[in-house]
């Protein structure tokens, strides 16, 4: 009874050990078109997230937010591929580990500000990229309105959403990096669902609403 | 005696541990000297008698970059006069931009920002294959990282220099296109999955030949 079992792993081995060697450059081709580049995955990061008391919600909602200030000096400020927060859109089932950086590596492992733009506070533009079929796949249900909670090692943040554009990924009026406003843009491949990459993006962006400001100066 | 040695090695300790605040309080923001390479890197340079510009995702990463590092005033002033002499440099070459710089101008452009980095003990290393420029520290840790000229980092940026800015404005203004959006679609491993079909097809064809087997010997007993 075990024997066809036996036979059939032996067949399955033998046909490997044949073929993959002959189709195995043609695997690399597709692979480099249907995947980023591959890097160490065994590679860890820094991770500098300790949640912090969240004072952007005022318990009595009779109260306006609090704004408060965080001194530069206070806390660690990140570097590249480091994990110093996480970025959650309930309504739209989103919850990430946010790095500073959009390497390949960190939007492996959750979504990333490029660190050509800010971080949250800082009163610039913080773009954020995430794969369209892992944490970015949710922002097919984005809607104005929603609330876009981004929470670092330094302070609690919201956004609100304003409006959603799908333009070519090579479509700079999509952005702005020399904002001198703090407003947030999240973006992922699109369409959501399609496999492979695409040559469009979404673009979702958000205005602030509370969470502190970064005190540059101290 | 001991006491004594005791005192000393409590100052000592306490002394470590007030240097090693004072550099994370430092590190802290800009200082002076890092606000000056910054008003440096957003003045412009003259190619073809157009004023270009570095893009601004390169200043800001600069930006990124010296809140966590402090740079004195003498690395200062010698990084800006790197700087203005690489600037000379790509005016000279009679370029209109980098994409219009030749391979040689190219290694003598990226050698000169070698030298600029080289202040602040960075590395420069640049694939002219797939046109990545990264910045690494001497722990081996990025502090830049852009796709300079056509190929950007999506893999299919068209190359033109004639993109759109954000003031609706065709033709780039800057020195270096660069398209700061990243490849954000499906990513997975080929070679993963046809292992993973090739050992669910394994499972699914072993359970046949045991179902059929089994029928069969049942068949064999019944009769």
């Amino acid at each position: 009874m075990i024997l066809p079992i036996v036979f059939c792993i032996i067949t399955y081995l033998a046909a490997a050990a044949v073929i993959l060697p002959a189709v195995s450059s043609y695997l690399a081709v597709a692979d480099m078109f249907f995947s980023d580049k591959h890097q160490a995955l065994s590679k860890e990061h820094t991770n500098i997230f300790v949640p912090v008391e969240d004072t952007s919600v005022p318990s009595d909602s009779s109260q306006t937010p609090r704004q408060d200030t965080v001194n530069i000096s206070g806390f660690t400020f990140p570097s590249y591929e480091d994990q110093f927060g996480e970025l959650m859109i309930e309504d739209c089932g989103i919850k990430a580990d946010l790095f500073f950086g959009d390497s390949w590596y960190a939007l492996r492992n959750g979504v990333g500000i490029y660190n050509g733009s800010a971080i949250p506070g800082y009163g610039k533009t913080i773009m954020i990229a995430g794969h369209n079929n892992t944490y970015f796949n949710g922002l097919k249900y984005a809607e104005k309105g929603q609330i876009v909670r981004i929470r670092t090692n330094y302070g609690n943040y919201r956004y609100e959403i304003t409006g959603i554009k799908i333009t070519d990924n090579v479509d700079s009026s999509a952005y702005d990096l020399d904002a001198d406003s703090e407003n947030l843009i999240l973006y992922t491949c699109y369409p959501f669902d399609t496999l492979g990459l695409t040559d469009q993006r979404a673009f979702i962006y958000a205005k602030y609403l509370s969470g502190p400001v970064i005190d540059k100066n101290h | 005696m001991k006491k004594a040695i005791k005192l000393f090695s409590v100052g000592l300790l306490s002394a470590a541990i007030a240097a090693s605040a004072s550099v994370s309080a430092f590190a802290a923001g800009l200082n002076d000297a890092e606000k000056k390479i910054l008003a440096e890197l957003k003045t412009t340079v003259t190619m073809q008698g157009v004023q270009k510009s570095l893009p601004v995702s390169y200043v800001n990463q600069a930006e990124n970059y010296f809140n966590t590092v402090d740079i004195t005033d003498a690395e200062a002033t010698e990084i800006i006069k790197r700087i203005e002499a690489t600037k000379a440099y790509l005016t000279s070459t009679g370029a209109p931009n980098y994409n219009g710089l030749t391979d040689a101008q190219i290694d003598t452009f990226v050698a000169k920002c070698q030298e600029i980095v080289d202040v602040i003990d960075l590395t420069i290393s640049y694939d002219k294959a797939t046109r990545v420029v990264s910045i690494v520290d001497k722990n081996g840790k990025t502090v830049f990282t852009a796709t300079v000229g056509k190929g950007s980092s999506s893999g299919n940026n068209n190359g033109s220099d004639n993109k759109t800015d954000n003031k609706g404005n065709n033709g780039s203004k800057d020195v270096i296109n660069d398209n700061p959006v990243k490849r954000t679609g499906f990513d997975f491993n080929i070679p993963g999955v046809v292992s993973i079909a090739g050992v669910g097809i394994l499972l699914v064809s072993a359970a046949g030949v045991y179902l059929v087997s089994t029928k069969k010997k049942a068949a064999v007993e019944r009769a």
